[in-house]
């Protein structure tokens, strides 16, 4: 595997270049280190991340694609399921390793994390008190949001 | 080859079909003779059934197999002098086994007859190939509304499922399949299928996967990869389950990882069951022997892992025998499957024979009830020193007939007695039985509680000591007061272990030298179930204690 592994990573790296999901900017991180994907991420138009660019780290452990890759958003965002601890991550659905079955590509990844931009996923939260704020008072929520969003994400 | 016209003629219409049909064989002897293999793959897969050649009394249900690829028509040609005009074509039509029915063959040869009549006695083969190819597509008609399956001899069974395997697996690996884990497109014949769910993937990336898997011992994963699998029904995602191990020696994977697939997953069903024993030897603890999950002998039979998949379908009910704090006697032993240590799945301790009442070691085991109940026999009877059976004096003297085995012994230090004498244990001076035979005459619970050596003195002390402790706690040491409350209770007797009971009667009286080293070391292994390399010879010189000389001395472990 370890073999194909480099292979395999080559060719979707070349399918998200030539074809990339709507909204996102995919390159590497270093020319030389297949492993590490650096995504910009457009916050989608409909969602409270609108104008936002939001930076994220997308790492292929050494036996991908039998273990999820790891996503990281680098930009701060005011989310339920991306920790607000300085890491930025995210564990949920197909990134668990439970749950992670090898047919999976990084692009399905890479639009999951998009989704969850439009529509969080409050009973699978790691910030609960995030989502306890997006459950019980949407709009508080909103203001967040947006102000990280302007913060953070804009004109970086 | 007599008419040079007709020659051509012939000879044109089987060269022309060989360009149709390469695999149109024609003799070359005979240049109007010829040979050709009709595939038989119906459209729809053919329902047969092999009924036993010998008609049996009892009634064994008939599976019914459904077989897509079934050996070829032969057919072999000879265009006779006269053809096309004047004679039909010779046909000959064969299937090696015989399995389609004479009665079909023969249709099939008149069939041909008729086309060649219909065709104005022209040429012929060509369309009479097409004929037989329609019909093998059509499974020859052997299938009706009244004649729902086709009875072939039991012998032709193997072969014909054979071939129809060997088919299905060329087809297989003629096919090109995208691998979902290399994202490569794979060549059947390095591809593999997998048997429940019909995923394919290529087999080095299930090598892989499953090797990964299996050497990290997540052996829930070694099931089909596909992301979707098993989840187009829902809840019915647990049956797409783990895979067989005969599975995944056809993938192929090593022998070794796949003993070890199904040793993980025996361990992990043990680990999850919570009636599985563990051997109380702390430097073994290996799960007690069980019928439920036998210890694996061939991990690559699949009876191993019949069981499997109705694990995880159903949930086998638990085993009320097994869970129950208290099963009964007979159902206590258990043998540890690793170092074959015999021992009582209820008390840990070894094995004390079906007589011996014994207690869960951890009071949250018992309820109030069974409590109380042990408390009452542990203070109030004596055991047996050979079945430690306990019993109760109603009245009478203290030399008791045990009512299990029958041994004579003493009530108030559970004392061995020699049938032939009994009495001589209450006449010597030096034994604290001394002229006691008559104490206690009513009973015990009468008169109030004797003084009790042996085993029940013990239980005794150890009551005492335990209201002891609890009437002033943290002042004295557990063992201190016990030791107080043994030397109240006038205890000079041996521990109450029913080991120690059973084999009190060749003991001399008076306690053990405790601070032999010797015996220290003896003590402390055995409190820990373990073994060391003294041989008791080495203990000392406290064999020259013993009354009944030792046989001779046979090395012995300890």
């Amino acid at each position: 595997m370890q073999a194909g592994s480099g292979k395999r990573i080559t060719k979707e790296l070349g399918e998200i270049q030539s074809d990339p999901p709507e909204g996102m900017k995919v390159t590497l991180k270093d020319d030389s280190d297949l492993h590490t994907w650096q995504i910009v991420m457009d916050g989608p138009e409909q969602s409270v991340y609108a104008g936002g660019h939001f930076k994220l780290i997308l790492v292929l452990p050494k036996d991908y694609p039998f273990k999820p890759p790891v996503v990281n958003f680098q930009t701060k965002i005011y989310h339920p399921n991306i920790s607000n601890d300085g890491k930025g991550s995210m564990c949920l659905g197909m990134l668990r390793t439970d749950e992670w079955k090898p047919p999976n590509k990084i692009v399905a990844v890479l639009n999951m994390t998009r989704n969850l931009l439009i529509e969080p996923n409050p009973d699978d939260a790691v910030e609960s008190s995030i989502a306890e704020v997006y459950k019980n008072d949407y709009k508080s929520f909103e203001k967040t949001a947006k102000e990280w969003t302007k913060k953070y994400a804009v004109g970086k | 080859m007599a008419d040079l016209n007709g020659d051509d003629e012939r000879e044109e219409e089987l060269s022309s079909i060989t360009a149709i049909y390469p695999e149109l064989v024609v003799d070359p002897s005979n240049p109007f003779s010829a040979s050709i293999d009709i595939p038989v793959a119906p459209s729809t897969p053919l329902a047969v059934l092999f009924p036993p050649a010998i008609d049996t009394l009892t009634q064994i249900p008939l599976d019914t197999h459904r077989l897509e690829h079934l050996p070829p028509l032969q057919l072999h040609i000879i265009l006779p002098n006269g053809y096309p005009s004047e004679c039909p074509p010779h046909l000959e039509i064969k299937t090696t086994p015989s399995w389609l029915p004479a009665e079909t063959l023969e249709r099939l040869i008149k069939e041909g007859h008729n086309l060649w009549e219909e065709y104005g006695r022209g040429q012929v083969v060509f369309a009479y190939i097409d004929f037989l190819q329609n019909e093998a597509e059509a499974s020859f008609e052997l299938i009706t509304p009244q004649n729902e399956e086709l009875e072939i001899p039991q012998e032709m069974k193997i072969e014909l499922l054979d071939f129809d395997i060997k088919m299905k697996r060329k087809k297989f690996e003629a096919e090109t399949f995208d691998c979902g884990v290399c994202l490569e497109p794979k060549k059947g014949s390095v591809c593999y299928r997998l048997m429940k769910c019909g995923h394919v993937f290529c087999v080095p990336c299930l090598q892989d996967f499953y090797n990964n898997c299996i050497s990290e011992g997540d052996v829930a994963s070694v099931r089909c990869i596909d992301p979707d699998c098993g989840k187009e029904n829902g809840r019915r995602r647990k049956k797409s389950g783990t895979l067989n191990p005969s599975e995944l020696l056809q993938i192929p994977l090593d022998k070794e990882v796949v003993k070890r697939y199904v040793e993980l997953k025996r361990k992990k069903k043990l680990e999850s069951d919570k009636s599985t024993i563990y051997c109380p030897r702390k430097w073994c603890q290996g799960p007690a022997r069980s019928k439920k999950y036998p210890k694996v002998t061939d991990p690559f039979s699949m009876e191993a892992f019949e069981s499997d998949s109705e694990d995880e379908s159903a949930p086998v009910p638990p085993n009320t025998n097994d869970t129950k704090p208290n099963p009964a006697n007979i159902e206590r032993l258990a043998i540890c499957e690793d170092c074959n240590f015999a021992f009582c799945r209820v008390c840990l301790a070894s094995w004390h024979g079906d007589y011996v009442r014994c207690w869960p070691r951890s009071e949250a085991e018992i309820s109030a009830d069974e409590k109380a109940s042990f408390d009452y026999i542990r203070l109030h009877t004596s055991p047996c020193p050979t079945c430690s059976s306990p019993c109760q004096k109603t009245h009478g003297c203290n030399h008791m007939n045990c009512f299990q085995c029958h041994t004579h012994f003493c009530y108030l230090c559970s004392s061995w007695l020699d049938p032939s004498n009994p009495y001589q244990h209450f006449n010597k001076k030096e034994i604290g039985c001394y002229m006691r035979l008559w104490e206690l005459e009513e009973g015990d619970e009468g008169v109030g509680n004797g003084r009790f050596n042996g085993a029940r003195g013990w239980e005794a002390a150890i009551a005492a000591a335990e209201e002891a402790d609890a009437n002033a706690p943290q002042e004295n040491e557990e063992v201190g007061a016990l030791q107080q409350a043994m030397n109240n209770a006038g205890i000079q007797d041996r521990p109450p272990a029913p080991a120690a009971v059973q084999r009190a009667h060749r003991r001399p009286v008076g306690p053990p030298d405790a601070n032999a080293p010797g015996i220290r070391r003896f003590v402390e292994l055995a409190m820990n179930d373990e073994e060391d390399d003294w041989d008791s010879d080495e203990l000392g010189s406290d064999d020259e204690d013993w009354e009944i000389p030792m046989m001779p001395q046979v090395p012995r472990r300890i």
